[in-house]
């Protein structure tokens, strides 16, 4: 009997078991709905209060990151659709972004809305992951952007799969303090030439204890981009650059990387050795302390930058010109948004789209700073200053560059440049150069 | 010759037929969780690696096209040398510390040991992401603690970019690893320790060995086995290292400090070549176990009974 008994509790246990089992197996199977076709999948949500069920669509955005300012649009994007819809918001990483929505494609898991970069949109377009948003932009829409031009950075083979919100390119914070006991001023139009700032520089770090610049790692690609479009003094060599007939190792590009090499080697940037491993942390901590003088960020974040370093002595100077060109092309574009094919609520995510980019929205974003690509209204906080010196290098962003022909060309130049070039000297120019022929044979 | 074979069952056959019934119902739960766990994925894994795949289209058959690629790649192959050079001194500095810090809490009184043990598991317990985030606050090249320490012990010209400097990053990022893979390797060594007769080290204190020599003569072989294991384990781990390089540099600057386990993430979702880093994957996978096998024949291991 006790022997049945042993019997009967182990077969009872290996079921359990078993049934765990195929439980987490069919749990991972209903949460993993997506569909090509823009049937939502459900979720059950019981109403308080009511105790009745009703069935909200999931919308699921991964287009905020832990900021005031992103959290602000989280609480709207609630107020306005958190009856509709059951919003589910995942943290946006830059480096991870990409790796997540792929796998999340892999794994059926259901992503509607993304923040992306309208230019790097290759690597999604090219796998059949990204939706074609050419039908939801209707005029309406359209009618609320100051350029419907910018419409052509999302668009790949004549269809629209990002939507524009932000222009962003390089923008250089000066120090006003350090320049003034340095005794360098900057020039009352126009940019400095390279050489000019590099001497500015010097000129800093013979007369104050500050670095002359700093660049936070995931910008120091901006060096080299910036050098791969204003090197070659005249458009019809820099198109061709750009389509990728001109190898990476032209005497041009190879000056100008050394020339940048120089640079670091002789510790113009902060902190003198180690300046291409700087975090937005420690860029903001030592500019608030007065380490450097010039900060490079992004014209997105320059507001943020000055909220967080309580910096209040300050210019917004033009980036310099690595070129001979009087009016050199800027690097630049936009930020975006995209609906991955793994979406299960493409409606609901054109809505948020639509609703973010909406007059209010617009305006609230201006005020922080942001440079919408959509009407505003005359209702904005901007500070007009600030909005004028951040908006009077738009017109020269290029927004075609030689990383648009290939997505592994494009994370070399955004994540491993000028680094493998000052570690590895010219076989990083043969890898750029082997990148280059593989993209222009496909 | 007529041979008489008694074919009447037992009365102990059924109840082994039942004994195997019973096992084999305890054994499903645990063979379901490896056939999908573990064999699926690897053979999936394997199937991927002689196809063109990328998430969404026709999966078409490439033959080896993608194994002859990663022996091509020269950035495979230096990522590959990357992650050997981090797993070794992870390994080194794993064992060697983690050995010393076993064999110094053995040392002392039970109620110390109790305590020293939970301080050296410590970072053991801590996932392996915030050590990395930890330590890029440390390391930092201006406001670091390593390097603010150094300069105010006088030692100003010993200060570097730890991280960022193709010299330091990967034997700091080994260093790391080591460190907080030790408190583990600590508790197998330990516990192996515990399992020698005590009467051993005593007769070796009669005959007037030092502590030193009783580690040396005595310890140390008896534990051989179990650190040829510990040691196995720590390469294993410090191969597939990917969260704290990740933490700590993000494979940079450049690909100076990538490894092979970042590459094949990236390779597959960033570029979407599954192929390829289903290749690369098996290839590393390859490696790992030929170096376990190095490690085990080298090591030896003689078990004692006693």
């Amino acid at each position: 009997m006790k022997k049945r008994m042993k019997q009967l509790v182990s077969i009872l246990i290996a079921s359990a078991l078993i049934f765990s089992l195929t439980a987490c197996g069919s749990k991972s199977e209903s949460t993993g709905v997506a569909q090509d076709n823009g049937n939502a999948k459900t979720a059950e949500d019981t109403k308080s209060g009511g105790g009745e069920n009703t069935k909200k669509q999931d919308l699921v955005m991964i287009i905020t990151q832990a900021t005031d300012f992103d959290k602000t649009l989280e609480e709207k994007i609630n107020e306005e659709f958190g009856e509709k819809y059951n919003i589910i918001f995942k943290t946006w990483e830059e480096q991870s972004v990409e790796q997540t929505v792929k796998t999340a494609a892999t794994a059926g898991e259901q992503i509607d809305l993304v923040k992306f970069w309208p230019m790097q949109m290759e690597s999604f377009v090219s796998a059949n992951l990204a939706t074609d948003l050419t039908g939801y932009m209707d005029d309406e829409w359209k009618d609320r952007f100051t350029d419907t031009n910018i419409l052509e950075m999302g668009t790949y083979d004549g269809k629209l799969y990002n939507i524009p919100y932000d222009n962003v390119y390089p923008a250089i914070i000066a120090n006003s303090a350090i320049l003034a006991e340095a005794g360098v001023t900057l020039p009352e139009s126009g940019a400095w030439t390279w050489a000019e700032f590099e001497e500015a520089c010097r000129t800093i770090e013979e007369k104050t204890d500050a670095f002359g610049a700093a660049i936070q790692k995931e910008q120091a690609c901006w060096l080299v981009r910036n050098l791969f479009l204003q090197t070659w003094g005249n458009e019809e060599d820099m198109n061709a650059f750009i389509q990728g007939k001109v190898s990476f190792k032209d005497p041009k590009i190879v000056d100008g990387l050394e020339m940048i090499k120089k640079d670091f080697d002789d510790g113009m940037f902060y902190p003198g050795e180690g300046g291409l491993a700087v975090t937005q942390d420690q860029l903001y901590a030592a500019f608030s302390q007065g380490k450097y003088a010039f900060m490079f960020v992004p014209s997105s974040n320059v507001v943020g930058a000055l909220d967080k370093t309580g910096i209040t002595d300050y210019t917004i100077m033009d980036y310099p010109s690595m070129g001979t060109s009087e009016n050199p092309p800027l690097l630049g574009g936009c930020n975006g948004w995209f609906i991955p094919k793994n979406a299960g609520n493409i409606e609901g995510a054109v809505e948020v789209m639509k609703f973010l980019q909406s007059e209010e929205l617009s305006n609230y974003k201006l005020s922080a700073g942001k440079l919408v690509v959509t009407k505003a209204g005359a209702n904005s906080k901007i500070d007009m200053t600030l909005l004028e010196a951040l908006t009077r290098n738009a017109n020269s962003i290029q927004p075609k560059e030689i990383m648009g022909l290939d997505a592994e060309l494009n994370e070399y130049i955004m994540n491993l440049m000028p680094a493998n070039y000052f570690n590895n000297g010219k076989s990083a120019l043969d890898e750029l150069d082997a990148l280059r022929e593989a993209a222009l044979s496909r | 010759m007529n041979i008489n074979m008694n074919t009447k069952k037992t009365p102990s056959s059924g109840i082994i037929k039942k004994q195997r019934l019973l096992g084999a119902a305890f054994a499903a739960p645990a063979a379901l969780l490896v056939l999908f766990a573990t064999i699926i994925p690897v053979a999936w894994n394997i199937v991927l690696s002689f196809s063109n795949w990328s998430i969404i289209g026709e999966n078409s058959f490439a033959g080896l096209t993608h194994y002859m690629e990663v022996f091509a790649n020269k950035a495979a192959l230096k990522t590959v040398w990357q992650s050997i050079t981090i797993s070794l001194v992870a390994s080194v500095t794993a064992m060697i510390l983690g050995t010393c810090l076993a064999i110094m809490i053995y040392r002392v009184s039970r109620l110390e040991g109790a305590f020293f043990r939970f301080l050296f598991y410590g970072p053991g317990m801590l996932p392996m992401t915030v050590v990395g985030l930890l330590f890029t606050f440390v390391l930092a090249t201006d406001e670091g603690l390593v390097n603010n320490f150094l300069k105010l012990v006088g030692l100003a010209n010993l200060t570097s970019p730890w991280l960022a400097e193709k010299g330091t990053v990967l034997i700091v990022i080994g260093l790391v690893q080591g460190w907080r893979s030790s408190g583990t390797i600590m508790m197998l060594i330990y516990t192996a320790i515990l399992g020698i007769p005590e009467s051993l080290r005593e007769s070796a204190h009669l005959d007037g060995a030092s502590f030193i020599t009783q580690v040396r003569r005595i310890i140390l072989p008896l534990i051989r086995s179990t650190i040829q294991m510990a040691f196995s384990f720590m390469v294993m781990w410090a191969f597939k290292t990917y969260d704290i390089v990740w933490s700590m540099t993000g494979g940079g600057p450049g690909d100076l400090s990538k490894t092979t386990p970042i590459l094949i993430v990236e390779q597959a979702f960033k570029f979407n070549k599954f192929g390829y880093a289903s290749a690369l994957s098996l290839v590393y996978a390859a490696l790992i176990i030929f170096v376990i096998i190095i490690i085990r024949k080298g090591l030896g291991g003689e078990t004692y009974e006693y």
